[in-house]
């Protein structure tokens, strides 16, 4: 088994994974039990195998547990733009109305978002969220990189549905 | 069309573009590193029974039903190797008594 300082994983990857979760979920209380399940996993996963790319592997778990949140507060009903913690962070952008707009269009693709299997929605976050290349995704996920980009497709078709009934 | 994709990449920039705190509260990572601790100190076995604790009571009620049904059917089928067993052993018996055996053609 490695033997991983954890405090400085956390000092030095704790951001990105903070980033990754606090954007799919928009609030402090369910981006901070995201964050201790991720590295809690990640210290499983430790344990079985060893891990050469810590920040490639916080970001996909971060990814998934914030997706299976999102999935649960779908399932719960407790799915609500007011959840999100608008306030607490200062806005870029300029108006009112193109903020409100912003805010609109984040929380619908959240919503969006939580009602795609777990793998596409997966793939698409790690695509458009994080950058990563379909190679990277390919690898962190296991699967081929050309299923990478048919599970991206699904994906997209599916959110466009989405937002086409949903507009 | 054209305007249902924008809709898409508008929401992917919006969710990208969100404003996000730079980084944790020291409370959560406080916490993280507790659990992450608490996580690294625990046995195997603790595991498991931390497991079976935070179980759904309809997965534990389906495991102990699994349970019970192949407790069941290895008893039946032990029951039966068994009977198995016997008979064989009376069928031997039973033909060393044989004195003459007879074929119809």
């Amino acid at each position: 088994m490695q033997m991983i300082d954890w405090q400085s994983i956390i000092n030095k990857h704790g951001p990105i994974v903070w980033k990754t979760a606090y954007r799919l979920l928009g609030n402090h209380t369910d981006a901070a039990d995201c964050f201790s399940e991720t590295f809690i996993c990640a210290l499983e996963v430790s344990k079985r195998q060893r891990v050469r790319n810590f920040p490639a592997l916080l970001v996909r778990l971060a990814t998934a547990r914030a997706i299976d949140l999102l999935r649960r507060q779908l399932r719960e009903s407790r799915f609500c733009a007011n959840k999100a913690d608008l306030a607490a962070v200062p806005s870029v952008n300029p108006g009112p109305a193109q903020q409100l707009q912003t805010q609109e269009f984040a929380v619908k693709l959240r919503e969006a978002l939580a009602q795609l299997p777990q793998q596409e929605a997966q793939v698409f976050c790690l695509r458009y969220l994080n950058n990563m290349s379909y190679r990277q995704i390919a690898k962190e996920l296991g699967i081929k990189k050309n299923t990478a980009g048919v599970l991206l497709h699904r994906a997209r078709t599916k959110l466009r549905d989405f937002f086409k009934v949903s507009t | 069309m054209k305007k249902q994709k924008n809709n898409l990449d508008e929401a992917i920039n919006a969710l990208k573009n969100e404003a996000v705190p730079a980084g944790p509260p020291q409370e959560t990572i406080d916490t993280t590193l507790q659990k992450l601790t608490e996580a690294g100190s625990k046995t195997t076995k603790n595991r498991i029974i931390e497991r079976i604790k935070t179980m759904k009571p309809f997965t534990k009620l389906a495991a102990a039903a699994a349970i019970i049904i192949i407790a069941a059917l290895s008893i039946t089928f032990l029951d039966k190797s068994v009977t198995t067993a016997y008979a064989l052993e009376q069928t031997i018996q039973a033909s060393h008594s044989v004195l003459s055996p007879h074929q119809r053609l």
